[in-house]
């Protein structure tokens, strides 16, 4: 291109740079257009080009850069760009741009890393970021730069630093030389950076406004997706207390009548007994206090009953405790076919909560029912040891698998098509919790469970409220 | 003949109490609400009262107020499906506190038998 018209590429390239900038807020494709301008007519002008920002810590890093790194790679790319038919307006659009430019400039650009507060007093570059001045070194006067910067510099014999402000503050610096062409850089070629620059600082400004607005809103976007949430799970806690509120009220509703049904039910077998009439008719009877029992369990189990009140210890005599009970389950023990052995010494005492005993031995007896087959047998054993009374219900069932006996105990854990499965987290609470005592089971499949619990005989010199 | 009161809203378990503590040897006088049961405790010598908490007109607790305002050492059982009272400083007052269920009432005759005797 001849020197007269130098003047009209360069206004041209202005007005391209320019219209480029005023179409768009993405800071990345804003020092895109820029190096891409400055570089663009890189034989009559700017052969690399280098951007730096100085973040808020005072350290002046490496963004992005463009131009060959060394003498094979700027013929190469000068060779392509004069073949090249794209306009700079396509050029800016950028896609094709990658394949001409050096991959190995850009790279080493970003790894620079300066420490401003580094920088010696008669540094050049502080006119630059001090005094907003663009200046050009010649010859060795580029050396003056710090050392990280000289693996580029010492490629060019002139080099112009200037700085960019946006939004009132300089916030980067550009380096511009005449690497492998080594052309002089002409007071038109600073006016024309100057110019570009000053376009550059605004567009920067606009965009890091609209970025930080953008993330504002985006911040209010998902602070509002966060409420929204919030008032879900709200919601859905209501919705899940009625139901409680619905169930409890449901469950005491019906503990009334069956107390009653249940209570009748006993009178029934007991007149039966006496008087002798119909067998059939203590059967029945036994049946129906049986299945108001297990009911009131599930209840029970359900309102997490017995064990949101304090335990009502007192001297419990085992032997006729279980028998007393083993009267109610006898029934579904010899209907299902199983032999039931109780071993229990004639001295035995346990000091605990009858009603929370007896729930505990219910929900473990009917879950040995529920495991074994016809012809299993059932003992129930007990002793004492250590301060401890120790009982031990043990069936030849199904037995237990591993993987679902270390969730034996867990709240809401179930294998069975019925019940909530809180039975055995109760019982471990009534034992453990109520009554410092200890529960365990061991379990093989096919061969049985053994479930054992400890309870802490009464203390000597707790005499008083005996109850016994 | 020791004479028991027994102040229950609900005619079924009214009838099943009553005819239980008669079978096991006492005289029981029962009323359905607070307000009957402490006119027949006006005009009637009794050893013991079983109150529920949960009642119409006069609640149990306000009735057991009552009761200890006319007979301060009689002895109370309260006598309730609802465990949660029992927390309540006023059913402190009764002498023992029992929960409904259907072996619930043996619990209650042996404490009955406990407190006044066969």
């Amino acid at each position: 291109m001849e020197p007269k018209d130098t003047l009209q590429y360069e206004i041209y390239l202005l007005d391209a740079i320019c219209r480029g900038l005023q179409a768009t807020l993405n800071v990345d494709k804003i020092i895109h257009i820029v190096l891409t301008g400055l570089t663009a007519g890189a034989s009559l002008g700017f052969s690399r080009a280098a951007i730096f920002f100085i973040n808020e810590s005072g350290i002046l890093h490496g963004g992005r850069g463009i131009g060959p790194y060394d003498q094979n790679e700027a013929e190469k790319i000068w060779a392509d760009l004069t073949s090249s038919e794209a306009t700079l307006e396509e050029m800016f659009e950028n896609s094709h741009r990658k394949t001409l430019e050096s991959q190995r400039f850009p790279v080493e650009i970003k790894s620079v890393r300066y420490e401003l507060a580094k920088l010696p007093v008669n540094s050049p570059l502080r006119k630059v970021i001090y005094d907003n001045e663009i200046i050009l070194l010649k010859g060795d006067e580029r050396f003056l730069v710090p050392e990280e910067f000289h693996w580029f510099v010492r490629h060019a014999t002139q080099v112009v630093v200037a700085p960019i402000t946006i939004s009132g503050k300089i916030s980067a610096v550009v380096f511009a030389d005449n690497a492998f062409h080594y052309k002089d850089i002409t007071p038109g070629m600073i006016s024309f950076l100057s110019i570009v620059l000053n376009h550059t600082g605004l567009a920067l400004s606009n965009a890091f406004a609209y970025e930080s607005t953008r993330h504002n809103l985006e911040q209010v976007q998902q602070l509002n997706e966060k409420l929204r949430q919030v008032q879900e799970e709200l919601l859905a806690c209501e919705r899940f207390a009625a139901a409680g509120r619905i169930s409890t009220y449901l469950a005491h509703e019906i503990r009334n009548p069956l107390a009653t049904i249940g209570g009748f039910a006993r009178q029934i077998l007991e007149i039966a007994r006496e008087k002798h009439t119909d067998p059939r008719i203590a059967r029945n009877a036994k049946i129906v206090v049986n299945e108001v029992r297990r009911l009131e369990l599930v209840l029970n189990n359900l309102l997490r009953f017995s064990f949101k009140q304090p335990a009502k210890k007192q001297n419990i005599h085992l032997l006729s405790f279980l028998n007393e009970l083993m009267e109610v389950l006898s029934i579904s023990i010899e209907d299902n076919g199983i032999h039931l052995n109780l071993d229990i010494p004639q001295h035995i005492h346990i000091y605990a909560d009858s009603v929370q005993l007896s729930e505990v031995f219910y929900n473990l007896i009917h879950n040995a029912i529920e495991s074994m087959k016809h012809g299993d047998y059932l003992t129930i054993s007990a002793g004492e040891e250590n301060g401890y009374v120790w009982v031990e219900i043990a069936d030849t069932g199904y037995g237990i698998p591993p993987d679902v006996l270390e969730q034996l105990f867990k709240p809401f854990f179930t294998t069975k098509s019925h019940g909530i499965g809180l039975g055995l987290h109760l019982v471990k609470t009534i034992i453990e919790e109520n009554h410092g005592g200890k529960i365990e089971v061991d379990s093989r499949v096919n061969r049985g469970t053994k479930i054992r619990f400890t309870i802490p005989k009464k203390e000597v010199g707790s005499e008083k409220n005996t109850a016994d | 003949m020791k004479k028991i009161l027994l102040i229950e809203d609900e005619t079924n378990q009214r009838i099943l109490c009553t005819e239980t503590l008669e079978k096991e040897g006492y005289q029981v006088i029962a009323a359905s609400n607070g307000e009957d049961g402490l006119n027949l405790l006006k005009n009637n010598d009794v050893n013991l009262v079983i109150v529920d908490i949960r009642m119409p007109k006069m609640s149990g607790l306000e009735t057991l107020a009552n009761i200890l305002g006319q007979r301060k050492n009689l002895p109370v059982i309260i006598y309730t499906s609802y465990p949660q009272y029992k927390t309540d400083f006023m059913s402190w007052a009764a002498d023992a506190y029992i929960i409904k269920s259907s072996t619930g009432l043996s619990e209650l005759v042996a404490k009955v038998k406990e407190l006044i005797g066969a």
